[in-house]
C-alpha cells in the first residue's frame, strides 16, 4: 500500500538525478534506458510524483503563483522544443501541467506514455531555466529538495 | 434546450467533481485494507477474506473512476474546440466526438456502481458497519454523477440533431466560416459563440485574497489541501500576475547557452550533496523523501498529501507493475518531425 507520506529511497533519487541530466543532454536512448532502470513501477512512479512536488515548486517560486495560461502554453511549447524526441505535444505539456494545479489524477489527462516522462522533462527545463548563472543544475536541484522536504518537516 | 455553454459548464463541473470522488474512494480503500489487516492480525480469517475482497473491489472503483474521468474530460475537450470559426459539419462533428466519449464515461461509471455493490456486499459478509456507511454515500454520489453525464449526452445530442436539421434546411452554409458569417444563422450558432465568449479555462477562479502579486512565501494561511487546490474553485494558492509580454523563462537562446553549461556537468557518481547526506541519513535508518503539499506551497498542511502523490497515486492502481519496462518500450517516443534540439542547441 502506498503511503500518503511516500517515501523515496536513495537509489529512486539516484537514477531520478541520472534521467534528468540525460534529458538535459538531449540523449534520449540514456533517458530511457533511466526510465528502465528504477528497480520497479511504484519506484518510477515515485520518483514521477518527487519531480512532480519539485517542479509545482519552482513555478510556485518563480511565477509566484499557479501560472497564467499564457505562461503554461509558453512553458509547455518550450518543453516541446527542449525534448522534439518525446514526442510530447505541447498540449499534452499543458494538461500535465494544469493537472499539477488542479490535483487531476495524471491518467485522466494523459496518455501513459507522456504522463510518465512528461515531469522529468519538465523539472529538467525548470533547472536549466531558474538556476542561478554560476549554479550547477543539480546544486539547483539539492535546494529545492531541501526545501521541500524542510518544508514537510515543520508541517 | 440547454444552450451549449450551459452544457459544458455543467460538464465541466461533473468532470471537476470526479478526482474528489476518487480521493474518497482512495480513503475507503485505505480504511479497507486496514481493516482487513487487524481482521489478520486476530486470526479472523473469514473477515479478512471479506475484507480482502471490499480491497479488490475498491480498487477496480478506482480504476473505472479514472477512465470514466478521462472520458468525460476528452468529451469537455471536444466541445472546448467548438467555436463561432468553425463550420456547422464541424460543430456537429465534435458533438458527435463528445457524445461518444460521454457514452464510454457513462459505461465506466455503471461498473464503478457495480463494484461498489461488490464492496459493499463484501462489508456486509465481514459483518462490517463503518466502511459500509462511507461506500454509501459514494454510491450515491456515483448515481448523481452518471444522471449527469446521461444529460451531458442527452443534451449534445439535442444539440446535434438541432445542427444537422439546420444543415439540412441551408446546405450552402455548412463549409468553414459560414455558421457565423451570416445573420440568418441559427440558434445554435449564438449558442457556440457564447459557448466560445463564456467557457473559463479549468483552473479555477482566483478569489479575492489570490490576486494579489504576494509571492507564495510571504502566505501565512494553513488550509487543507482539499482547500488548496480544489477544482471546484475554492483554491486559496495565489495566481501569477500577469506579466505583460514578458517572459519569465530565458530566451530560447539563453536556454539552450545554459543547457551546453549543463551537460557536462555532472554530479560525481550520480550522487548530489543532498544524495550523500541522504545515504548517511538511511545508513543511520532514518527514512528520507518525505514531503507534504504544505511544504511544497510552504504553507505547511494539515492534511500533508504531496501534489504528485494526488497525481501519480491512483496510476499505481492502473499500470501493472511487471509490464511496466513493457509499457515504456511501446510508449517511446511518438517521434517528432521536428530536427533533434541537440543539433540546434549545440551545433554537433
Amino acid at each position: 500500500m502506498a503511503s500518503e507520506r511516500s517515501g523515496i529511497d536513495v537509489e529512486t533519487e539516484r537514477t531520478l538525478i541520472k534521467a534528468l541530466h540525460a534529458a538535459i543532454r538531449d540523449d534520449e536512448d540514456d533517458f530511457e534506458a533511466q526510465l528502465e532502470a528504477f528497480s520497479t513501477k511504484d519506484a518510477l512512479l515515485a520518483a514521477d510524483a518527487r519531480c512532480t512536488d519539485l517542479a509545482a515548486l519552482i513555478m510556485l517560486q518563480q511565477y509566484g503563483g499557479i501560472l497564467q495560461e499564457a505562461s503554461i502554453q509558453e512553458l509547455a511549447e518550450r518543453l516541446t522544443r527542449f525534448a522534439s524526441w518525446s514526442g510530447i505535444t505541447p498540449d499534452e505539456f499543458a494538461a500535465y501541467i494544469n493537472a499539477i494545479f488542479n490535483a487531476t489524477p495524471i491518467l485522466t489527462v494523459l496518455e501513459i506514455g507522456p504522463a510518465l516522462r512528461a515531469p522529468f522533462i519538465l523539472l529538467a527545463n525548470l533547472l536549466v531555466n531558474f538556476r542561478k548563472d554560476e549554479e550547477a543544475w543539480f546544486n539547483y536541484l539539492d535546494r529545492v529538495w531541501d526545501s521541500l522536504e524542510d518544508g514537510a518537516s515543520q508541517s | 434546450m440547454a444552450e451549449l455553454a450551459e452544457i459544458t459548464e455543467a460538464l465541466r463541473a461533473v468532470c471537476g467533481e470526479g478526482p474528489g470522488l476518487t480521493s474518497r474512494v482512495e480513503r475507503a480503500r485505505v480504511s479497507a485494507i486496514s481493516l482487513a489487516d487487524r481482521a489478520d492480525s486476530h486470526g479472523w480469517t473469514g473477515v479478512a477474506a471479506s475484507m480482502r475482497g471490499a480491497v479488490d473491489a475498491l480498487r477496480s472503483v478506482v480504476v473505472e473512476l479514472v477512465e470514466s474521468q478521462r472520458a468525460g474530460v476528452a468529451a469537455l475537450a471536444q466541445l472546448d474546440l467548438i467555436d463561432d470559426q468553425g463550420s456547422v459539419e464541424q460543430v456537429s462533428g465534435y458533438l458527435v466526438g463528445a457524445q461518444r466519449e460521454l457514452a464510454t464515461a457513462v459505461q465506466k461509471i455503471d461498473a464503478v456502481a457495480g463494484f461498489v455493490d461488490v464492496a459493499l456486499h463484501a462489508c456486509a459478509q465481514a459483518g462490517q458497519r463503518g466502511l459500509p456507511a462511507a461506500l454509501t454515500a459514494v454510491r450515491a454520489e456515483v448515481v448523481e454523477t452518471r444522471g449527469r453525464l446521461e444529460e451531458s449526452r442527452n443534451a449534445c445530442d439535442q444539440e446535434r440533431v438541432l445542427v444537422e436539421a439546420w444543415l439540412q434546411e441551408n446546405p450552402d452554409q455548412g463549409t468553414a466560416g459560414d455558421a457565423s458569417a451570416e445573420g440568418s444563422t441559427p440558434a445554435v450558432s449564438e449558442n457556440v459563440a457564447a459557448a466560445a465568449s463564456t467557457v473559463q479555462p479549468a483552473a479555477p477562479a482566483p478569489s479575492p485574497s489570490q490576486e494579489s502579486s504576494s509571492p507564495v512565501s510571504s502566505l501565512e494561511a494553513r488550509e487543507s489541501f482539499d482547500q488548496l487546490i480544489d477544482p471546484a474553485g475554492r483554491t486559496l494558492l495565489p495566481r501569477e500576475v500577469p506579466g505583460g509580454t514578458d517572459s519569465r523563462l530565458q530566451p530560447e537562446e539563453g536556454e539552450d547557452a545554459r543547457r551546453a553549461d549543463d551537460i557536462g556537468v555532472a554530479p560525481e557518481d550520480g550522487l548530489t550533496r543532498r544524495t550523500r547526506r541522504a545515504l548517511a541519513w538511511t545508513a543511520a535508518g532514518t527514512i528520507i523523501g518525505q514531503s507534504t503539499i504544505g511544504a511544497v506551497l510552504e504553507f505547511g498542511s494539515s492534511l500533508g498529501q504531496a501534489i504528485g502523490t494526488a497525481i501519480f497515486g491512483a496510476a499505481a492502481m492502473i499500470i501493472e507493475g511487471p509490464a511496466i519496462v513493457k509499457t515504456l518500450r511501446e510508449t517511446r517516443n511518438k517521434k517528432s518531425a521536428k530536427p533533434g534540439l541537440r543539433k540546434r542547441a549545440h551545433g554537433k
